[in-house]
C-alpha cells in the first residue's frame, strides 16, 4: 500500500548472524514482519502459528528476502500445552538452545464494556496472557547465556482507549509479567533479558479483520491518532526487535519499548 | 557494520569523554560523514585523550549558554556541516542532600545538563526546519528520573526535565510534520559516567559499556527507526525493576 512507504524496509546484514530464534504468530502481521527482518539479519528461525497458509505466505516473504535464510515452521496453538512442549522438544533437538523468544502470538477483540462477554474476556485473557505465560516458563530454561526474550504488549498495554478492556487489561497484564520474569531471569546470573515492545497502530491483517473491512475507510481517523500522522510497518517493528535480539542491548532488561509513531509521548 | 548514518553529520555535546568517543567510532562505522565532540572545557573532563584516533573533530563550548548554541550552529552551517544529529548528554553530577544544596549548587545541576538540553534541542530543532532537514535529537538523561536516587535531587530533577522536555518536543515536532526524532535515553551506570553515591548497577550486573551507549544512540538516530518517535529508551541493566 503506497502510505506504508518510508518503512524500516531492511534489517542489518549480520546483525544477528547465527542467533537461534523462535518466533511465535508468525502466520501473519507483525510476526511475520519481524521474522522478514531477523531473517535479513542473519537469524536462524522456528516460527509458529495455527494457519498453515499464513504459514506458507510468511516462509515465502521471508525466502525473498533473505534465500539463504534456515526457517522452519512448527504448527502451535499458544493456549495448549502439548503445543509449547512440541515446539521446545523441536528447539532442543535442533539447536540445544535458542538465543531469541519473540513472544509474539496474541488476538484482539474490541467493544464497548456492557458488551463484552465473559468469554471474551477469557479467550482474550488465554491466548495473550496464558499463552505467552505458557512460552516463557517452559522457554526461560531453553535460553543460552546472553539471551533475549522479547514479549510483544501493544500501546494498549500501557494506556487505556475506549472499547479496550480485555484486550488492552491482557496486554497490561504482559507489561507487568515481562518485569516479574526480567527479575527472574537476571538472577540466573547468565544475562538473559526479557523486554516488552509496544507498538502503536500497526497495519496487519487483524487490525483490517478488527475492523470488520472498514479500514480503509477509517484510516485517515485512525491515522489523526497518531502524532506522526501515520500508521506503522510490520518491518518498522521487525527493525526494533532486532535491535533488542542483537548483544547491542545486553543491558537493557525489564524496558518498555514503544513503536508507535509518538503515541507514548503524549 | 551498517550505514545507518550514511554521510551524516553528528554533535554530541556535554557526554563526557568516554561515552562521545564510544558515539565517535560507532557513527564513523556506521557511515557518519563527520562527528563533532562539542565540549565545555570548563565544566567537562578533558575529552583530547579519550578521543584521540576517534576521527572526531572537538570543539570548545558552553552548552549552556542559548547565545553559544546560536554561534556554533552558524559556525558549523558555514563549513556546511549543519548536524543531522544532536547528541546532549547529562553528565555534570551533582550530590548533596536536600539541606546542603544550595541555589548555586542547584542552578548549577541544572543549567549543566537541562538547560543545555533544552537549548541545544532547540537550537538543532529550528535550524534543521530552517534548512528543510530531518534530523534526530537523541537527549540522555537517566534512570534516576523514575528511580529515586537519594541525595542528589538536583542531578535527578535534571534528568527528569530532560525526560518530560523530550516528549514535548517529540509531539510538537511529529505535529510539525518536521520529520525530526527526538529521543530519550535513561541509563543505569556506565562505562565513563560520573560516580553516584548510590545506585549503582541493575539486577544483570556488570557495567553498561560506552559502546551500547552509542550502539542505543545510533539505534535511535539512523534511519532505519522510521516509526519510533519520541522514545524513552530505558538501558540500565534492570536496575528500575529491582
Amino acid at each position: 500500500m503506497d502510505f506504508l512507504n518510508d518503512t524500516a524496509k531492511h534489517g542489518e546484514p549480520g546483525r544477528l548472524a547465527g542467533k537461534r530464534v523462535v518466533i511465535t504468530g508468525a502466520t501473519s502481521g507483525i510476526g511475520r514482519g519481524c521474522a522478514m527482518h531477523m531473517a535479513e539479519e542473519g537469524a536462524r528461525l522456528i516460527f509458529t502459528g495455527r494457519n498453515e497458509e499464513g504459514a506458507a505466505e510468511t516462509l515465502r516473504m521471508v525466502k525473498e528476502v533473505a534465500p539463504e535464510a534456515e526457517i522452519e515452521f512448527i504448527r502451535q496453538d499458544v493456549t495448549v500445552e502439548a503445543d509449547w512442549t512440541r515446539l521446545y522438544g523441536r528447539v532442543r533437538e535442533t539447536w540445544g538452545a535458542m538465543d531469541v523468544l519473540l513472544s509474539n502470538a496474541g488476538d484482539a477483540k474490541l467493544g464497548p464494556l456492557e458488551s463484552v462477554k465473559a468469554e471474551d474476556l477469557d479467550f482474550l485473557y488465554k491466548v495473550n496472557v496464558e499463552g505467552q505465560f505458557l512460552g516463557l516458563r517452559d522457554g526461560l530454561p531453553l535460553m543460552a547465556p546472553g539471551g533475549s526474550i522479547i514479549v510483544m504488549s501493544s500501546r494498549a498495554g500501557l494506556r487505556g482507549f475506549p472499547h479496550g478492556t480485555a484486550y488492552t487489561s491482557a496486554k497490561g497484564a504482559l507489561t507487568a509479567l515481562t518485569k516479574v520474569v526480567a527479575a527472574e531471569a537476571a538472577a540466573l546470573g547468565t544475562g538473559i533479558r526479557v523486554n516488552s515492545v509496544h507498538p502503536g497502530l500497526v497495519w496487519t491483517e487483524s487490525v483490517e479483520r478488527v475492523l470488520k473491512g472498514r479500514a480503509e475507510e477509517l484510516r485517515a481517523k485512525m491515522e489523526a491518532n497518531v502524532p506522526m500522522g501515520k500508521i506503522g510497518h510490520p518491518r518498522d517493528v521487525g527493525e526494533l526487535v532486532c535491535y533488542l535480539s542483537s548483544d547491542d542491548s545486553r543491558h537493557i532488561t525489564g524496558a518498555e519499548l514503544s513503536i508507535d509513531g509518538g503515541m507514548a509521548a503524549q | 557494520m551498517s550505514e545507518r548514518l550514511a554521510s551524516k553529520v553528528v554533535l554530541v555535546s556535554g557526554a563526557g569523554p568516554v561515552v562521545s568517543a564510544a558515539v565517535a567510532r560507532r557513527g564513523f562505522d556506521c557511515g557518519a560523514e563527520a562527528v563533532l565532540i562539542a565540549h565545555d572545557p570548563g565544566s567537562e573532563a578533558t575529552a583530547e585523550s579519550a578521543l584521540t584516533g576517534t576521527g572526531a573533530r572537538l570543539i570548545a563550548h558552553n552548552r549552556a549558554d542559548p547565545a553559544a548554541w546560536r554561534e556554533l550552529y552558524d559556525r558549523l552551517e558555514s563549513e556546511s556541516l549543519l548536524p543531522d544529529v544532536l547528541v546532549n548528554g547529562c553528565y555534570a553530577h551533582h550530590a548533596g542532600t536536600l539541606a546542603e544544596t544550595s541555589l548555586e549548587q542547584f542552578s548549577q545541576a541544572l543549567q549543566s545538563n537541562l538547560t543545555a538540553a533544552f537549548f541545544g534541542t532547540q537550537t538543532a530543532v529550528v535550524r534543521l526546519r530552517a534548512a528543510g532537514r530531518r534530523g534526530a535529537v537523541i537527549n540522555m538523561s537517566s534512570v534516576f528520573a523514575d528511580r529515586a536516587l537519594p541525595g542528589s535531587a538536583a542531578y535527578a530533577a535534571s534528568a527528569g526535565g530532560i525526560r518530560s522536555l523530550t516528549k514535548s518536543v517529540a509531539l510538537a515536532c511529529a505535529e510539525a510534520g518536521d520529520g525530526i526524532h527526538v529521543h530519550a535515553i535513561l541509563t543505569g551506570h556506565y562505562e565513563g559516567a560520573p560516580a553516584l553515591p548510590k545506585g549503582g548497577n541493575g539486577l544483570l550486573g556488570g557495567r553498561i559499556s560506552a559502546g551500547e551507549v552509542a550502539a542505543a544512540v545510533v539505534q535511535l538516530a539512523g534511519d532505519a527507526a522510521t516509526y519510533t518517535h519520541g522514545s524513552i529508551v530505558t538501558l540500565d541493566g534492570g536496575l528500575w525493576i529491582s
